[in-house]
């Protein structure tokens, strides 16, 4: 209670706030409450979750209380995921603090790999679609349908690479002083359903959900009404822990809609393995769904990168009014072939935990430091501006 | 761990030594004539871009134009101090001072965010003369330069690919551009409280009187439009009426060809509105030397 009394005080108190009021003056009161001027604290839905899940884990009995105060604080305020991520389990993160840890070279070194393309995919691929992003947010009603569509992907692009990034670069980090913390993305681009963009996307925080909201609502069993009821509060509370706006909870609404007709039709565990596994290229069918998948998610995101729910209707007005089947009047030739090059990468790596886990390892060591000196120059020299961090809002 | 730092350090140094590779690659105009003088001067001008009015290998004369498109009286004041080794005895200092001088200010914004006006300065300058030092801007700095320098690799080959653009009605360019220049040129003069300005180039002229050094205050040729866009009133107050403090203070020379009959009426000699072209510095230059001359200041042992 007490964790979640603080994440209610410092997140949503003024939405609710708000919202009261424009209840009270719909039915003609006008009332004046008292509402509250305070920054957000950094990482507060992160750390609120993962005290709580050692909260919860204890009352289950699933874990033990720890004596150890150092250790417990250390869980919590872990530095590298403390502001973004990923949400770890007491039960995984905690006993590392109690053992002593050996510096193990081929861990160290592979913690740097991974940090190398974080940095790759959050200074190159968010920073520079972050560009474009906001030109074509900011003044969305002089842009054609096409160019909006345009602007949902490199967001979509942005976003992807900006947590996915992060988490990375937490993971390679902790990698370096020998902890272990939990995979967050998946490539989830590559999915071929959302049921599986859901299982590969910031999968700390779904499985948070899974097991500490969806499984005790009675998950899918129970009647068709609880399956249906119970996915709508999980990606409603999902979007709502993502901020305090209409748009989130929106944009968590319709991947509950998008997720439906996947569990009515018991279909959504039929792509669960690595699309493609033994395979270079994906089957036809599969990389159409992948397309499909990817354009679903690019219309929820639109909800999500919005100010407020006029701007992204009216966003998804133009998007699918005549000036669709124009040529895009944003073309940037770098940034796409940044793309390209990037979801190359990911589509090599995608049966590891990164995309440079194991890529050009059959490949002789002068050639495979000529990719990370490629990488790391890349990301010296052609990075985007500088941005903070997305998830560090939330 | 021994093999792990080993790799890193390997790693890094390949990394490092690259960048130093492409920030040696090129560097820009502004930053090479101030790392690179060859040898001491017996007149320099620093000042804003209107400083590019004066020509002198074309009259023989020692001497170099140091000013920056629209530099800051107090860049002014510290690239004066840090070219004082390379002067001679009693050097002269031309300053021209240009209409929007007084109202320029680092603190302001609209400045702030340009790169390149105040990032050369961090390429020769001592850190202390600085404005508003940062170790984070320094780091742009250089990775902005090496990032340039390695834009200036692709763009050589885009600079050819461009040099056959049509011609233009230069004249009629010329004058369209006259009202924009203006209006700007006027908000830049109002950017801030100018005293702090009044006290650098105060600073600058008290060090190079006492230094033995002779400056003199000069507001090169301005196209006649260009002057008559700006009200006789606003240029009192916000330029004349300071100008005419540090003459009269400082006992200072004040050379003004801002409208004067010579070059003002003359279109064919600008290359814009406030500047002159190739042929118009020539021109200029000639009367500006034959100026000094005659009151005194230039002497023969001045020239090359």
């Amino acid at each position: 209670m007490v964790n979640l009394g603080l994440l209610g005080f410092f997140k949503y108190y003024n939405f609710f706030v708000d919202n009261f009021v424009n209840a009270f003056t719909f039915f003609g009161h006008k009332i004046d409450p008292y509402t509250l001027s305070i920054i957000l604290p950094v990482g507060i839905s992160f750390y609120t979750f993962q005290t709580l899940s050692y909260s919860i884990d204890v009352y289950r009995r699933k874990l033990e209380p720890t004596k150890d105060i150092i250790a417990f604080t250390a869980f919590v305020s872990f530095f590298p995921q403390l502001v973004a991520g990923p949400i770890e389990r007491a039960s995984n993160l905690l006993p590392q603090f109690y053992k002593k840890r050996n510096f193990n070279y081929t861990n160290a070194i592979d913690g740097g790999r991974q940090i190398l393309w974080g940095l790759f995919k959050k200074v190159v691929i968010a920073d520079n679609c972050a560009k474009y992003v906001n030109i074509i947010f900011n003044d969305y009603q002089e842009y054609s349908g096409s160019t909006l569509l345009l602007g949902g992907i490199f967001f979509a692009f942005q976003i992807y690479g900006d947590f996915s990034g992060y988490s990375d670069i937490a993971i390679g980090t902790s990698r370096l002083f020998g902890f272990n913390l939990k995979q967050n993305f998946a490539y989830p681009y590559f999915s071929r359903d959302i049921a599986e963009f859901w299982r590969r996307w910031h999968i700390s925080l779904s499985t948070w959900f899974r097991d500490y909201l969806y499984i005790p609502l009675g998950g899918s069993r129970g009647s068709k009404m609880n399956q249906i009821r119970n996915i709508f509060i999980i990606f409603i509370v999902s979007g709502f822990w993502h901020g305090a706006n209409w748009t989130f909870i929106v944009w968590g609404a319709l991947n509950a809609v998008y997720f439906l007709p996947l569990l009515l039709l018991k279909r959504n565990r039929v792509n669960i393995g690595v699309v493609a596994e033994n395979r270079r290229f994906p089957k036809l069918s599969e990389f159409a769904g992948i397309v499909v998948t990817f354009l679903l998610t690019v219309i929820a995101w639109i909800f999500f990168r919005s100010e407020n729910m006029s701007q992204a209707i009216a966003y998804l007005k133009i998007v699918f009014s005549k000036s669709f089947f124009t040529v895009p009047q944003i073309h940037p030739t770098d940034l796409m072939i940044f793309i390209i090059v990037f979801l190359s990468f990911e589509w090599a790596g995608r049966r590891e935990k990164h995309a440079l886990e194991k890529l050009w390892f059959n490949y002789p060591k002068p050639l495979r430091w000529a990719l990370y000196f490629s990488i790391a120059m890349t990301i010296l020299l052609l990075g985007g501006e500088a941005k903070e961090f997305i998830y560090f809002q939330f | 761990m021994k093999k792990f730092i080993i790799n890193i350090f390997l790693f890094v140094c390949l990394i490092g030594f690259s960048l130093v590779g492409l920030l040696k690659l090129h560097t820009n105009n502004y930053v090479k004539k101030f790392t690179n003088i060859p040898k001491d001067y017996d007149i320099i001008n620093l000042g804003t871009s209107h400083g590019i009015s004066f020509v002198y290998d074309e009259f023989n004369i020692n001497g170099a134009a140091f000013n920056r498109r629209a530099n800051t009286l107090y860049y002014d004041l510290q690239n004066y101090y840090y070219l004082k080794p390379h002067l001679k005895d009693s050097a002269i200092i031309v300053l021209p001072v240009s209409y929007f001088s007084f109202g320029l200010d680092e603190n302001s914004t609209d400045r702030g965010e340009i790169n390149p006006f105040v990032n050369d300065f961090y390429r020769y300058l001592p850190r202390k003369a600085i404005y508003s030092y940062s170790l984070q801007r320094e780091v742009d700095v250089y990775l902005n330069e090496i990032k340039l320098n390695f834009f200036h690799l692709f763009n050589k080959a885009e600079k050819k690919k461009n040099q056959h653009k049509k011609k233009i009605n230069r004249n009629s360019v010329l004058l369209d551009k006259v009202t924009g220049r203006v209006k700007s040129h006027k908000k830049m003069g109002l950017f801030s409280n100018p005293q702090p300005n009044i006290a650098y180039l105060a600073e600058l002229i008290l060090d190079a009187k006492k230094s033995g050094y002779k400056p003199v205050l000069v507001t090169t040729p301005y196209f006649r439009k260009y002057n008559e866009e700006f009200e006789k009133a606003w240029l009192k107050e916000h330029y004349y009426k300071y100008i005419d403090t540090l003459v009269n203070r400082y006992n200072l020379l004040y050379l003004d060809y801002s409208d004067d009959e010579r070059f003002s009426p003359n279109i064919e000699i600008f290359k814009d509105p406030d500047h002159l072209n190739e042929e118009g510095k020539e021109k200029f230059s000639k009367v500006f030397f034959q100026d000094l001359k005659e009151l005194g200041i230039l002497k023969r042992k001045d020239l090359k």
